[in-house]
């Protein structure tokens, strides 16, 4: 075990799961044939409801144990070794949850002491976090009192008392109003920026994914249905563009079709053109010039993550 | 430069092991001790110890021996403990300490969804258990296990002699650890069946008397005694009787009332285990 956790630390892998499986006693199978590993860095986790996110966060914390396959954080066994694991994590849950009768301090140094900080420690880095996450006027008022804005504050606080290795944070936006979202994943990002912590981000907002993370991860149905870089698809692929013509398209779009390429009507007489791999975008010039259609339009459109998210889940169902 | 323009701030320190109970234990403690009303739910609690301490100063001093014939119970040490730990009124107001402090500590949790709060942190469900478990048990401990062995050291201040024999002290022991034991567990119990806390409360008290009335009803429709044994207050003098080597009020074992008592106390345990398992998972 202390060899697999040395190896996992040289080789900067922080999650590592091999053909997970979880079905719910009496229920579905809900993560099938699981396997994914995380380098250091921001992913996100996209999926639609029911796709297997949380599921796989109930796993990496050990309130469930997975049916088949083996997995490890930061080269810690899940199943063998959940308190270690979560020893290394600071958990972020989407429920609405708390501890009454607690002030924000006082519960922010409670889970801190709870995580294993010293009470004093604990209680000091309780007003550093809460005054990060930006809670400083309200760190003495009773958690039951809070908004649901500061509530979500005070929980990424609580996740990052003990100062884990990993953050998971599940759907760390949701319920927030514009302002609040926009904050929350302000902080994200300046966790992110530091490079100090792993985060694993579970959304099905695609916009926080694009603007917090590295690279995602999209499931559907208890599978990985694709991966994808942040960057890449910022940059895009160019498998995609729009034409347009001077003249009847016809004969232009026939040839494209018949060498392999995906067309459909788009807007102002242009044409939005999926290419296969085997076909590169200059080829376009060379079709159109033997079908005597001289191009009068031509752009790369980018691959944005929605068209990623869309396309990968559409092919998985 | 204030923290914020700092950003993320690392922590330098090491992580404990192991300390989790200990943590939801004072935390538990501090929290019953801040409610309203505490001071007089615990102030009740002390009269049993103030009116036997009072007994006990009587029973030593010769010159108070006219008071005497009224304390029936100072016949021997045996059997003023055996009223200590089994009257009437230290169970009512023992039961309403456990309520008072206990109802709310898994049903609490479970209203406010804080178990995922808990079991996110390195926290076994054991210590979770362990730690509210203290929490509950460290009150109802002051006034039996406490109370207890102050009388005993208070009877040697007054006689001036070695205060009571090892059987019975051995009984003080046993009997407030058994009877804070099952009162703790009870209170658990019911605590974690539901997310109401005025429910959990109005269960816990009423089990004593419910369990009394179908025992007495039982009894009175069969002619037989041994169905007191469904009632929790006729077993638990009969434990009482039996640890202090007193005369029962029953004619049934008091064996089997122990067995009683052991049995639900662990049929509580067991339960309040399978409930936070299951809690733990549905998180």
């Amino acid at each position: 075990m202390a060899a697999l956790r040395s190896k996992s630390m040289e080789n900067g892998t922080i999650l590592a799961l091999d053909d997970i499986g979880f079905t719910y006693p009496k229920g579905p199978r809900v993560l099938e044939g699981f396997s994914l590993t995380l380098g250091e860095g921001v992913f996100g986790l996209l999926g639609p409801n029911g796709a297997g996110k949380t599921t796989l966060m109930k796993l990496l914390l050990g309130f469930l144990k997975p049916s088949t396959g083996r997995g490890s954080v930061f080269g810690v066994d899940i199943g063998a070794e959940p308190l270690e694991v979560r020893r290394r994590i600071g958990f972020m849950p989407e429920s609405d949850c708390l501890i009454p009768g607690f002030d924000g301090v006082a519960f922010t140094a409670y889970l801190g002491e709870l995580s294993g900080m010293p009470r004093r420690e604990a209680i000091r880095r309780a007003h550093d976090v809460l005054y990060y996450v930006g809670l400083e006027e309200s760190r003495y008022r009773r958690v039951e009192t809070y908004s649901t804005g500061m509530k979500q504050r005070l929980k990424l606080a609580a996740a990052l008392v003990h100062d884990p290795r990993l953050l998971l944070l599940d759907e760390p936006t949701s319920g927030l109003d514009p302002d609040g979202r926009r904050e929350m994943l302000a902080l994200i990002q300046d966790i992110a920026r530091r490079g100090t912590l792993n985060i694993v981000f579970s959304t099905h907002l695609l916009t926080d994914v694009e603007e917090t993370c590295r690279e995602v991860v999209i499931l559907n149905e208890g599978r990985i249905v694709a991966r994808h870089s942040i960057e890449a698809l910022g940059q895009g692929t160019g498998t995609t563009v729009t034409v347009g013509v001077v003249g009847d398209p016809a004969p232009f779009l026939a040839a494209v079709q018949q060498r392999g390429g995906q067309v459909s009507e788009g807007e102002h007489g242009l044409f939005l053109v999926v290419l296969p791999r085997e076909l590169p975008v200059g080829e376009l010039f060379v079709l159109a010039r033997t079908a005597g259609r001289p191009l009068r339009h031509l752009k790369p459109v980018r691959s944005t993550l929605e068209e990623a998210f869309l396309r990968a889940v559409g092919e998985s169902a | 430069m204030i923290v914020r323009e700092q950003g993320y701030v690392r922590w330098q320190g090491e992580l404990r092991r192991g300390g989790g109970w200990k943590t939801i234990f004072l935390a538990g403690v501090r929290a019953i001790w801040k409610r309203r009303f505490a001071k007089a739910v615990l102030v009740a609690n002390l009269l049993p110890f103030v009116f036997y301490l009072a007994a006990l100063y009587v029973a030593t001093k010769p010159e108070l021996r006219m008071f005497t014939h009224l304390v029936r119970l100072l016949s021997s040490d045996a059997a003023f403990f055996h009223s200590f730990f089994t009257n009437g009124f230290s169970y009512f107001w023992l039961l309403v300490l456990c309520i008072f402090g206990g109802a709310d500590l898994i049903a609490g949790d479970l209203r406010h969804h804080s178990f995922v709060l808990y079991f996110s942190r390195p926290l076994s469900r054991w210590q979770y258990l362990l730690g509210k478990f203290a929490a509950v048990a460290f009150f109802p401990l002051l006034f039996t296990l406490g109370a207890g062995l102050l009388l005993v050291v208070f009877k040697g201040l007054f006689s001036g002699t070695w205060p009571v024999s090892l059987p019975v002290f051995g009984g003080v022991i046993g009997m407030s650890l058994g009877v804070t034991l099952f009162y703790s567990a009870m209170t658990l119990f019911f605590s974690s069946l539901s997310a109401n806390v005025r429910l959990v409360s109005i269960l816990t008290f009423l089990v004593f008397p419910l369990t009394e009335t179908v025992g007495q009803a039982a009894r009175a429709l069969s002619g037989n005694s041994h169905f007191l044994l469904l009632s929790l207050p006729e077993n638990m003098p009969q434990v009482g009787a039996l640890i202090f080597r007193q005369p029962l009020r029953q004619p049934f074992s008091p064996f089997l009332s122990l067995a009683v008592l052991a049995g639900v106390a662990l049929l509580f345990a067991g339960v309040v285990w399978w409930r936070t398992g299951r809690l733990m998972e549905a998180t």
